[in-house]
């Protein structure tokens, strides 16, 4: 299996305030293989976004590397990047209202020319962007008139136009009722198998990453707290040390975790100061 | 779609050759071939001043369009944020201290927009209320400057630069008419490369990025282009509200908002407008002259009110 993302060392701030070094990532390490998937949990604010961004190359790290395919990801150009890796956003965020075959092609920039008129390769891989995420039927509809579940799906096919190897996923079941969650859960799976795509996703839902992830992230404070399987990384005491709550947790079920629940902590109690 | 508005645009611009003080359209050929006064009319006067018109036309709608696109506002428009004044602002103080106007009329266009986008920026993307507060009040600021400059300029002169901000179009000798339009075209084109990239950036600094568009320098360039693009219109032809904002907002709504096609049918579509209100301008009050920015305006405004009330279902 070829190694797609190399992560080393990882280091990045952003400026703050009084002008020095703010928030950011301390030291982080990880490789990512073809058809792999990774899960990035930890508490909000503890950098998950921004890992991802510097995964994408839209942030430069200070220290360290992130090489895509062998390369360094700060020395290829935004269009070389491109075709290597793929950013699925949130939200589905557009001023001017195209249609949904439209919004995929746009996808296809990094890989035409000056002019982006697409060749009949570029419109094989935007049909086959939309088979896989079942927006066939749905291909003239404009964007703005679609359900969150559709317009997530609509923001992965733009990903897939790409062709890229690594996919970067922002939370990508947030605000999804249980049967899209499954679907889309499904589609990436299936994306993994026949595409051999990496996936790098940042999850809220632990017990969605339980059953989801074999290999899993842990973050908290920009530093990786616990990184590993599954079945090593889920396990009490880490979690209660970065989300600051009980944790009760089933037996496992095969290579995955059990079902996870959390509970207001008995110990330590943490009062939130607002001053 | 666009064989309609080819032949849509080759009647403006007949129909603009043909009307005027002296009415050519009975022997409309004859006039093209045979020497005569009427020949001497239609290459002279009417032919430049038409080419004229749809050049600046074009532009003040190619700039718009890139402007809505590279700010992510549908409102965005050179007339509405200070461009077109600070060109004429500086066009203005170009021909009283003796600087070339379209270099003069083109620094302050780009000094104007730098300014507006710099004081809109905070950081991330325009904000679209800051722009347009930011736009008003630059407006204010050049129209004031201009007033004065006007107020003490010699009589002449400032009777010559009212004149020309009025916006009414000359017909300028050939000489000087096909540098213009080499320039102008040279700008379009430039604009039109942009126009892929342009639908990526509609989408935020942050999506256009992972869809490999080197957003800084992008936005850089397409600033500048913008601010060249009003510079020159404002040279040749004063300040004409509205091409900028009307034509491209109409254009999305009858296109569609892929910038790749509606781009270019903005300028088309931008010419036309500018060469019909110079037409109806000209031949309405005959032999007054009623300036194009007046009938832009008349003409744009509630053609633009009537399609955004027929297709309002498609902006909710």
């Amino acid at each position: 299996m070829t190694l797609l993302l190399r992560v080393e060392n990882l280091c990045f701030s952003y400026p703050s305030n009084e002008g020095g070094r703010g928030f950011g990532l301390t030291s982080i390490g990880f490789s990512l293989k073809e058809g792999e998937l990774l899960g990035v949990l930890g508490p909000n604010g503890a950098g998950k976004s921004t890992l991802l961004r510097l995964l994408g190359g839209s942030l430069i790290p200070e220290q360290g590397t992130v090489s895509l395919l062998g390369e360094p990801v700060n020395r290829l150009s935004a269009k070389a990047t491109a075709q290597r890796v793929a950013w699925v956003p949130q939200e589905l965020d557009s001023v001017f209202h195209l249609t949904v075959e439209a919004m995929v092609r746009l996808g296809r920039y990094c890989r035409t020319g000056a002019w982006s008129t697409l060749g009949r390769e570029d419109r094989r891989q935007v049909a086959r962007a939309l088979e896989e995420t079942d927006l066939v039927g749905l291909r003239h509809r404009p964007v703005h008139r679609l359900s969150g579940g559709e317009k997530r799906r609509v923001l992965l096919a733009r990903a897939l136009a790409q062709e890229p190897k690594v996919l970067l996923l922002d939370e990508p079941t947030a605000h999804l009722d249980p049967r899209h969650q499954v679907e889309l859960v499904e589609v990436i799976n299936t994306l993994r198998k026949d595409r051999g795509l990496g996936v790098v996703a940042i999850l809220h839902d632990v017990n969605l990453a339980a059953s989801w992830c074999p290999h899993l992230l842990l973050m908290k404070d920009g530093r990786v707290h616990a990184q590993g399987l599954a079945l090593e990384v889920l396990t009490p005491k880490p979690l209660r040390e970065v989300y600051g709550v009980d944790v009760v947790m089933s037996p496992p079920r095969g290579e995955c975790p059990g079902p996870i629940q959390f509970k207001k902590t008995t110990s330590a109690p943490v009062v939130p100061s607002f001053r | 779609m666009f064989l309609g508005l080819l032949v849509l645009g080759g009647t403006v611009f007949f129909g603009a050759l043909s009307v005027g003080a002296v009415d050519l359209s009975g022997g409309f050929w004859k006039a093209f071939t045979e020497p005569g006064a009427a020949q001497e009319i239609l290459w002279r006067i009417r032919l430049p001043r038409v080419l004229l018109g749809g050049l600046v036309g074009g532009l003040l709608a190619g700039a718009g369009c890139t402007l809505q696109g590279l700010l992510r506002n549908p409102l965005a428009d050179p007339y509405l944020l200070g461009v077109s004044s600070g060109a004429a602002l500086g066009s203005a103080v170009g021909l009283l201290v003796g600087i070339a106007q379209p270099v003069a009329a083109m620094a302050g266009a780009l000094i104007a927009l730098g300014a507006v986008l710099f004081l809109a920026r905070g950081g991330g993307t325009p904000s679209a209320t800051l722009m347009i507060l930011a736009g008003a009040a630059l407006h204010a600021l050049t129209s004031s400057l201009l007033t004065f400059i006007l107020s003490q300029a010699r009589r002449e002169e400032s009777v010559g630069i009212l004149f020309w901000l009025l916006g009414s179009l000359e017909s300028p000798p050939w000489g000087r008419l096909v540098p213009l339009l080499g320039v102008g075209g040279l700008v379009l084109g430039a604009l039109f490369l942009l126009a892929p990239a342009l639908n990526l950036l509609s989408l935020g600094d942050d999506t256009a990025r992972s869809l490999g568009l080197a957003v800084a320098r992008f936005r850089w360039g397409a600033v500048v282009l913008c601010a060249l693009a009003t510079g020159l219109a404002v040279t040749f032809n004063g300040v004409i509200p509205f091409v900028g904002l009307v034509v491209p907002n109409t254009d999305r709504l009858l296109v569609g908002f892929y910038n790749r096609g509606a781009l270019p049918v903005s300028v088309v579509m931008g010419a036309m407008l500018v060469v019909l209100a110079d037409a109806l301008g000209r031949s309405l009050l005959a032999p007054q002259e009623i300036p194009v920015g007046v009938v832009t305006a008349l003409v744009g405004a509630p053609f633009f009110l009537i399609i955004l009330r027929r297709e309002r279902k498609k902006l909710g």
